[in-house]
């Protein structure tokens, strides 16, 4: 028996049997919904409202409120009858505005854009960052100068929001094909807005170069990444073959040459590699730390004589996941935050209506409630101590609109992974005996950079307590780096000696790690010594 | 040949429970403890002014898990805390551990003014001062803990345990009565640390609490707990203000609840008289807390406290 779908408000329609679940069927039409578990109704993201027809639904994870306004979770529902659904705006996957709007030099608005009468005949490059979250695609001319930047979410978040669901759904049969397939459908996409754009021939594109984490490299080549998640979590291949467009399914010339930046080990990609390389840390003679902080929160430390990384898997909290109205850093979202005299004011991103919160905003809340006496430093609410704390279904929460609100779990998560994060650079740095005064320079990389708030990320206790100035925001690094890689072989050359030189540190092996990792989960850090200008603030 | 010597910036605070006539309360005497820095005993070093404290543990309702060889040691005031009270006084306690046990909900559920009224009859039994504790259960505690500390107001006691869950209403009870306080946490050095922040970031003197940094038996994880202490002292001495409490060890309740302590001879014949076993077990446990660094060893057989204070006065001759 099959039922007809349809989906609102892009008016999309798909047939499926009465088998199939709502999620799986929005994949299917082509309608981007989020969800971080991977269709398991864990995370209960993919909320959808039923407009018409019968549905075979699951409360878990729904208000009372929701059930009567017919809301449903769209992995675990299944039609009965015809149906259609409405996709409420938190629901929907959009474009990654912040990649594409940053401020920085690494930002392609602020890169000159080549002009783009391009010569019909001209050789044409894509670079591409495959990020577990992101998709970026830089249309490159023969001086390797940008002509187009685009950007989008990475289809496969319909299969989970960390690359380890991934995995787990690669090791089902043609899981990791379908993985394969989304990926280059995506990549596709984003080529053929390029050049519609740019009004040139996707035939005349004949060089790709792609950076991304090792997971996304294995699976945009086909290959099989479970065995990265498992015992002794050993990718297939660090230093991965080229490949023809046509083999991979890219349209672009049949026989362009597609090369990927090389890995350093299973949870070290080639993005970071790539992110050495655009930030030239292996030409310097400065001690830099590299902080990429993304859903995995690898970290680099050294210069041109060494070069060290850990992955410290910070987990999805700063690009939006796992907190209850987080999202990733698009229009509506919360990017900043003053309290003032129990009074709130905040701004979203494209001035839009908020709708959730991102990285950067959910860092700028909790810092500032913080430093305002509303949370304590093991990240409770202080009760009583503004009119903006209610009592929620799961504790505390401060509401920073009448909907959005921060709850207290959400803390709990944000201080495990900003633990995780200033935990890992602690290790990298005693591990060849440097204290942090020593760090002459640190470039943060990552979705969320761009807004970042440096000042109080320190007081949160993520980032080090270094001069402002010590600091650079790189924005994307990753694809920067897959550009220049593209660009000049002597690029790829260091990339694949960055690679090689760099010493990986398992943290899940280091016994330090777990002793700094408990003493850092606390606003700004147990050891208050480490953060002087925090104490100060904390003191005046 | 030169004596190669530690020097020490920090020092442990030193503390005083009980509270004599002249200063509000109706104690015969003060007990004082910490103050020390060095390492425990290490007289060559540096100054270790007060000896290590024996508190005896007396419960308000009869120990249903003890084993019968450490029952009998009590038999006749199991169940009358003052005579208990006084009895752990004549056989040489310093201090008197009061576990209000029967206030746990899954048992008794005694109530606030049930706690407080054996307070004060042990209060009026005793001359000795006083440490309270509560039951197993956090949300119980947190209920009578105002009550408690109210009762014994001006007795300047030591209660516990505040632990992350409940600190905020212990540290709040111990202000109002004027107590100092036992902060408990899970055996790792950092979540000591922190509940200790935020227990004196609610205004409450860091001077006045004691660390509990959990115990664990000989053979059931004693080395940790030993390492914890250790690394809780060098961090003290060390000068981190936020790690110079005294610490507290309830050397007694870890003993008897380990089968080496309450299988009698049919079981394990191969294990010697059950008579011996457990308050030798209990004197091998105190030592070994001893050297780790407690200044409060809480303990249960009369025979284990006698030859260990025999043991700390030995280990105090300089």
């Amino acid at each position: 028996m099959s039922f007809k779908i349809k989906f609102l408000p892009e008016n999309k329609e798909i047939t499926v049997d009465k088998d199939t679940d709502l999620l799986t069927a929005a994949l299917k039409a082509d309608v981007g919904i989020y969800n971080s578990c991977g269709g398991k109704g864990i995370c209960g993201k993919c909320k959808l409202k039923i407009i018409s027809g019968e549905v075979n639904r699951s409360v878990l994870h729904l208000s009372a409120d929701d059930i009567k306004n017919n809301y449903i979770l769209a992995c675990k529902t299944f039609c009965e009858t015809d149906v259609e659904v409405f996709v409420p705006e938190e629901s929907r996957i959009g474009l990654a505005e912040i990649l594409i709007r940053g401020k920085k030099i690494f930002d392609p608005l602020n890169i000159k854009l080549a002009k783009t009468d391009v010569s019909i005949s001209e050789d044409l490059g894509i670079a591409i960052d495959i990020g577990t979250t992101t998709l970026v695609v830089y249309l490159l001319n023969s001086g390797n100068d940008i002509l187009c930047a685009k950007a989008m979410y990475n289809p496969q978040i319909s299969f989970g929001e960390d690359v380890i669901t991934r995995m787990i759904f690669a090791e089902k049969e043609s899981g990791n094909k379908q993985l394969h397939s989304l990926l280059i459908k995506g990549i596709n996409e984003l080529i053929e807005s390029c050049a519609k754009e740019t009004k040139i021939h996707a035939k005349n594109i004949k060089s790709g170069m792609i950076a991304a984490n090792t997971t996304m490299t294995h699976t945009f080549l086909g290959i099989n990444p479970s065995y990265i998640r498992k015992i002794p979590y050993t990718p297939k291949m660090d230093f991965l073959p080229s490949q023809t467009a046509n083999k991979l399914g890219l349209n672009i010339n049949d026989t362009a040459i597609v090369k990927a930046i090389p890995s350093v080990s299973a949870y070290v990609g080639g993005d970071i590699v790539a992110g050495v390389i655009a930030c030239n840390i292996n030409h310097t003679d400065k001690p830099t730390l590299f902080i990429d902080l993304g859903t995995n929160g690898e970290v680099v430390f050294g210069n041109k004589e060494f070069l060290v990384c850990c992955s410290t898997s910070a987990g999805p909290c700063f690009e939006g996941g796992g907190i209850k109205w987080g999202m990733r850093a698009q229009s509506g979202a919360i990017e900043s935050f003053k309290f003032e005299n129990d009074n709130i004011s905040y701004k979203t991103i494209g001035q839009h209506k908020a709708i959730g919160i991102c990285g950067a905003g959910i860092i700028s809340v909790i810092s500032e409630l913080f430093i305002k006496g509303i949370i304590d430093k093991s990240g409770e609410f202080v009760d009583g101590s503004s009119k903006h704390i209610k009592k929620g279904e799961f504790g505390l929460e401060f509401f920073i609109t009448e909907k959005i609100s921060m709850t207290s779990q959400d803390i709990k998560n944000v201080i495990n992974s900003k633990g995780a994060v200033f935990s890992g650079c602690e290790v990298l740095l005693k591990k060849l005996d440097f204290e942090f005064l020593q760090i002459e320079q640190v470039k943060i990389a990552g979705g969320l950079g761009n807004a970042l708030d440096i000042e109080k990320a320190i007081i949160l206790g993520l980032l080090p307590d270094l001069p402002k100035d010590k600091y650079e925001f790189v924005g994307n690094a990753s694809i920067t780096g897959a550009k220049e890689c593209l660009g000049s072989e002597r690029k790829l050359e260091e990339a694949k000696q960055v690679a090689r030189m760099m010493t990986y540190i398992d943290l899940s092996t280091e016994p330090e790690f777990m002793n700094n990792y408990t003493a850092s989960l606390f606003l700004p850090h147990t050891d208050l010594n480490l953060f002087p200008t925090v104490k100060n603030i904390l003191e005046a | 040949m030169e004596q190669a010597l530690e020097k020490w910036q920090g020092k442990i605070y030193e503390l005083t429970i009980g509270a004599t006539k002249d200063e509000g309360g109706t104690r015969s005497k003060k007990v004082k403890f910490g103050g020390i820095n060095t390492l425990p005993f290490l007289h060559f070093e540096g100054i270790v002014p007060n000896p290590p404290l024996i508190a005896v543990e007396v419960w308000d309702t009869e120990p249903t898990e003890w084993p019968d060889v450490l029952k009998n040691e009590y038999k006749d005031v199991l169940n009358n805390p003052m005579q208990w009270a006084k009895k752990c006084e004549d056989f040489g306690a310093d201090l008197i551990c009061l576990r209000l046990a029967s206030t746990d909900p899954d048992t008794i559920n005694a109530s606030a003014a049930d706690a407080s009224k054996t307070i004060k009859d042990v209060l009026s039994a005793s001359s000795l001062p006083l440490m309270i504790i509560g039951c197993g259960n956090n949300e119980k505690n947190s209920s009578i803990i105002m009550d408690v500390a109210q009762t014994a107001k001006g007795e300047n006691c030591l209660i516990g345990m505040a632990v992350k869950e409940n600190y905020k209403t212990f540290t709040a009870a111990a202000q109002a009565g004027g107590h100092s306080l036992i902060a408990e946490t899970p055996i790792d050095i950092n979540l000591e640390k922190q509940l200790n922040i935020l227990i004196s970031d609610l205004g409450f003197g860091s001077d006045r609490i004691v660390i509990h940094p959990t115990t664990g038996g000989i053979g059931y994880g004693f080395e940790y707990c030993y390492t914890i202490i250790e690394r809780t002292r060098l961090a003290a001495l060390a000068s981190d203000k936020m790690m110079s409490q005294p610490i507290v060890t309830f050397v007694g309740q870890e003993t008897w609840k380990i089968k080496e302590c309450k299988a009698d001879e049919t079981e394990k014949p191969e294990w010697g008289s059950i008579k011996d076993r457990g308050f030798l077990w209990e004197k091998a446990t105190a030592s070994a807390y001893l050297q780790a660094g407690s200044d409060i060893l809480v303990m249960n057989h009369p025979k284990a406290v006698k030859d260990i204070k025999i043991h700390i006065q030995e280990l105090m001759k300089k």
